[in-house]
């Protein structure tokens, strides 16, 4: 292979993972901006927001550029009633006691300084009419749509009993939250999440932890999945690897979940041969269970799809050919099958590595392993957006980097491999 | 780049993390699980439970709730007296002269990493709590009471921070000054008889300056506090080791013990509730609230089993000072208020009063709580709370089929006819919350009322709180301090959606008398209180279902556990015996 060929191809292969990054992060902001896994805000105030609060963290969060808790005091006169300010479309829509929008208001080019005439003129029934005063003259210039910013996710309730404060905010662009997250990722400057820390570090100390989890069992998992695909495949359509096969399906069938909590009642708490948490401090026993627990629950969807490879690359013509011309079976396995079988068992076992770092959703809760799994499970229920942000680029990123590996390893071991991933 | 050519790096060869062999039982260590992460030592983040668990342990306040159980009186703590103008508006606070932080740091802020605690660090570390910029989370308990604060917060958070600041570190602020190096003056807008047990909130701790300046952004990794306990092992969101400080002035409980005897405690984050049980039976934590999961196991019938009991476990049962109620919203047109329409509101009270009476309590707790974890309201304070005997109780809250019926012919709806779909939204699709559901729309249409039982995520409920688009549905209020307000102020106009008044309660009248009686001394309060809960009774923007109860398991060789509702977690008053 010539320099500028191999140059050529690198060159390609960033460039694609450049894109792919930053198809991810689109994919991670639109996710995020929809609202899908709450509003961070009214998650991090819990049961004590207000408008006042919300707008603040907003400001923290770099949703908002400028907050203003009090601008304008609205009330409602002319008889007794009530309207809400609902924020739609870019406008207020003034809503009546049952639901049904009564007017709408565009903001257009006004300034709070305008916002009272104008609200003063909106046609309500029985001649109700909003009064609204401007509390600060210093925010007389400010643009008037910044209202329906401040009340995003809520509303303002304007009652005949009670006059209100309307809150104003300059609302950051999508697009420039988009491109400051982008530029932030791509430096992998992950910020801080909603509980204060800086998620870089945590990032690291976490995934270690989960590595040192995960590695061991993927690696025991891995390799006895593969010795019994072995063991099956050379023995095909026996009792062994009818029982194999059943058995996988047996484990497969029941829940990972059920797994963890029997296996770790019957060996940590029944017979006591194990702690119950594994990271308290870590230790190669405390550890030993849910690894083992994890490589058991690995081996078997391993195990059936190495079957199902080393299977068809048993019947393989070639194979067959072998046999015919009588060479000895050890040699036809270590010869023929593994090594045409090698490239796909390689590529699909590599595609499990980045997923180690993120370790076991489930494991690290059950066995108490502050890892990246434990971190991953409290962001979402937290709806803490910059850790899920961080993770799921994190391991985008390692998933993207370890297929080009174990693309290149396949295309070693196996060169018509190495071709169509080319192609 | 650096950050995953790290990991990359170190992920390579087997990446064991420094393993040691499991630890010896510490015979000297007090260890226990948090059902919530811990995350911020930063006073301005005590607003999460575990968070507030660890800063007790390091910062001190003031005062605190002295041990004794759930009546404990507030006692003096960095505060070695204080004074009271007649009119409840001006305190005075000497500081102890042996109070003194203490630096864990290897490079320590002072020389023997010591620093006497003066009036100034009271001053600083309360204004800081008023800072927008840092993000406090707890400004609620100053906002409105403390002269000058909330302007101090309105500077703060515009481009007067600078100046406010400077004047503030040289003269304080007209409600927060220190008056010599031991005295701090404090005045406030209003008479608050429940001040001190503001003051022993988690939100009001003491902590110097120079080591806010020091850690920056990081202080919420680095307290530096005046208790007796300060960090040694920490790690975010998992657990944290806390030592003794050697030099700490020491405290002489009633029975005449040291306080702050246990040289370690281990705190670590374990959310699997059946982990923490299963810690807890193999004597690896100290204490376990014990959980749905093995409740019935461990506590059988709200007793304790008998293999616990022969353990020497014990059982410690506290009334939550709160209130689970059920919430109807009052902005909607189908049970709500509309201004002006009085023959149409008092349709609709009488119809919130129907579905009170109709609510199936007795199976709720049989149910949802089962039989153990709550104790029926008989109306909406506490009886944990002293005011609690001056109000009146809520009649509607009795499950009485046929008056609910006669409530609905009362109002126009004989048997339910012509009366609106109720909507009951829930905040979860998981079996607890369906079994609401089913039982609400059960007990409804028994008295011939159509329900529509809405399942939500927690986050898509709170949306519709928020924006005040929830017809029904099932809150909980805890109470910060044994103030009855601070239940009230869930009703106050003020405080409509997307505030804590979820119910968008707005009654002129009411919010009159709540401010009013905000102000009262205590044994004024009397008339206003009974008068105010006397409007909700009848009104009934909600309906006071139950208190929880808490229930708590100690090991037998952790001494000196008593359950306080405001401070569950005062481990300078527990000692370690024999294990």
């Amino acid at each position: 292979m010539t320099v500028p060929g191999t140059l050529s191809r690198l060159l390609t292969r960033g460039l694609r993972l450049v894109a792919q990054a930053l198809g991810v992060v689109l994919l991670l902001f639109l996710i995020l901006e929809s609202g899908l896994a709450g509003d961070p805000a009214e998650r991090a105030l819990g049961d004590r927001p207000s408008l006042r609060r919300l707008g603040e963290f907003r400001v923290e969060l770099g949703e908002y550029e400028r907050f203003e808790a009090a601008t304008l005091e609205v009330a409602l006169r002319g008889g007794p009633g009530r309207v809400s300010l609902v924020p739609r479309d870019g406008g207020l829509h003034v809503v009546g006691i049952d639901g049904e929008t009564l007017t709408v208001w565009n903001p257009e080019a006004l300034t709070l300084d305008e916002l009272p005439r104008a609200w003063s003129q909106l046609a309500l029934p029985n001649e109700l009419r909003i009064e609204a005063k401007l509390l600060d003259p210093s925010l007389a210039e400010l643009p008037a749509a910044g209202i329906a910013a401040a009340l995003r996710g809520t509303r303002l309730i304007v009652d005949s009993r009670r006059p209100v404060q309307a809150p104003w905010a300059l609302a950051r662009p999508g697009w420039k939250r988009f491109l400051h997250q982008t530029g932030e990722l791509l430096r992998f400057d992950f910020g801080r999440g909603l509980d204060g820390q800086a998620i870089g570090p945590m990032l690291r100390e976490r995934s270690l932890r989960s590595l040192t989890l995960a590695l061991p069992a993927w690696l025991i998992g891995t390799a006895l999945a593969l010795g019994l695909a072995l063991f099956a495949a050379r023995r095909p359509g026996s009792r062994w690897d009818r029982h194999l096969g059943g058995l996988s399906a047996a484990v497969i069938a029941i829940s990972g979940v059920s797994w963890v909590l029997l296996l770790r009642g019957w060996f940590a708490a029944d017979l006591a041969w194990f702690p119950v948490t594994a990271w308290d401090p870590p230790s190669l026993h405390a550890l030993a269970l849910p690894v083992l627990i994890w490589a058991f629950l690995a081996t078997w969807p391993d195990f059936q799809v190495f079957r199902a490879v080393l299977g068809e690359a048993a019947r393989a013509p070639h194979v067959q050919a072998a046999r015919a011309r009588g060479i000895e079976e050890g040699s036809i396995w270590r010869k023929h099958i593994l090594q045409s079988a090698s490239a796909a068992l390689v590529a699909y076992a590599v595609l499990a590595l980045p997923f180690l770092v993120l370790g076991s959703l489930i494991l690290e809760q059950v066995f108490v392993v502050p890892g990246l799994g434990s971190y991953l499970v409290d962001a979402a229920r937290t709806a803490d957006a910059a850790v899920l942000r961080a993770i799921t680029f994190l391991l985008a990123m390692l998933y993207l980097a370890i297929q080009l590996c174990g693309d290149w390893i396949a295309g070693r071991l196996d060169p018509r491999f190495g071709r169509e991933v080319v192609q | 780049m650096i950050s995953l050519a790290a990991l990359v790096l170190l992920a390579a060869p087997l990446p064991v993390a420094p393993l040691a062999e499991p630890s010896q039982t510490e015979t000297d260590a007090a260890r226990f699980a948090l059902a919530t992460a811990p995350q911020s030592f930063d006073p301005l983040h005590a607003d999460v439970t575990a968070n507030q668990v660890l800063q007790r342990q390091i910062y001190e306040g003031l005062v605190e709730y002295a041990p004794g159980g759930p009546d404990a009186p507030v006692q003096g703590l960095l505060a070695e007296s204080w004074e009271k103008s007649p009119d409840g508006l001006r305190w005075t606070f000497r500081l102890r002269a042996d109070a003194r932080f203490h630096d864990p740091a290897e490079s320590p802020l002072w020389p023997g990493g010591q620093r006497a605690v003066v009036a100034q660090d009271v001053v600083l570390s309360w204004l800081r709590m008023a800072d927008t910029r840092q993000g406090p989370r707890g400004y609620w308990a100053y906002e409105g009471l403390f002269e000058g604060m909330d302007a101090f917060r309105d500077a703060c958070s515009g481009d007067q921070a600078d100046a406010a600041w400077a004047e503030a570190r040289a003269n304080g602020i007209a409600g927060l000054r220190a008056l010599d190096e031991r005295t701090v003056e404090l005045r406030l807008t209003r008479a608050d008889p429940w001040f001190l047990n503001r003051l022993a909130s988690p939100y009001f701790v003491v902590y110097p300056d120079e080591a806010v300046t020091r850690a920056g952004e990081d202080f919420l990794n680095q307290p530096v506090g005046s208790g007796p306990y300060q960090l040694a092992e920490w790690t975010p969101g998992s657990g944290a080791v806390l030592n003794q400080v050697p030099s700490w002035r020491g405290q002489t409980l009633p029975d005449g013990r040291a306080a702050g005897t246990i040289a370690s405690l281990r705190f670590r984050y374990v959310a699997e509730g059946s982990t923490r049980t299963l810690l807890f039976e193999q004597g690896e934590i100290d204490r376990l609230p014990p959980l749905q999961d093995a409740f019935a196991r461990l506590v059988p019938d709200g007793q304790l089993a008998p293999e616990l009991a022969e353990r020497g476990v014990s059982l410690h049962v506290v009334d939550t000072p709160d209130l689970s109620m059920l919430c109807f919203n009052m902005l909607d047109d189908a049970v709500g208020d509309i201004p002006g329409d009085a023959e149409g509101n008092r349709q609709r009270r009488m119809l919130r009063q129907a579905i009170a009476l109709a609510f199936p309590y007795e199976r709720w707790h049989r149910v949802i709580r089962n039989e153990a974890w709550g104790m029926p309201a008989i109306g909406f304070l506490p009886p944990a709370l002293a005011d609690a005997s001056r109000v009146e109780p809520c009649d509607y809250r009795r499950n009485d089929p046929e008056a609910a019926r006669a409530k609905l012919a009362e109002a126009g709806f004989p048997n339910g006819r012509g009366a609106p779909q109720l909507r009951i939204e829930l905040g979860g699709t998981d079996p607890v919350n369906t079994a609401i559901g089913e039982m609400f729309r059960e007990a409804m249409e028994d008295i011939g009322l159509s329900v529509l039982v809405v399942p939500n995520t927690w986050p898509e409920l709170s949306a519709k709180m928020r924006n005040g688009e929830a017809q029904i549905f099932l809150r909980a209020w805890t109470l910060d301090w044994a103030d009855p307000v601070n239940l009230l102020e869930t009703f106050h106009g003020a405080n409509l959606a997307p505030g804590i008044n979820r119910c968008n309660y707005l009654v002129p009248a009411f919010d009159r008398d709540l401010d009013a009686l905000r102000r009262q001394p205590a044994e004024l309060r009397g008339p206003l209180l009974a008068r105010a809960v006397a409007r909700l009774n009848e009104d009934l923007p909600a309906v006071p279902i139950d208190h929880r109860k808490g229930y708590l398991l100690v090991q037998p060789w952790l001494l000196g556990v008593e359950v306080h509702p405001f401070d569950p977690f005062p481990c300078k008053y527990y000692a370690l015996g024999q294990r």
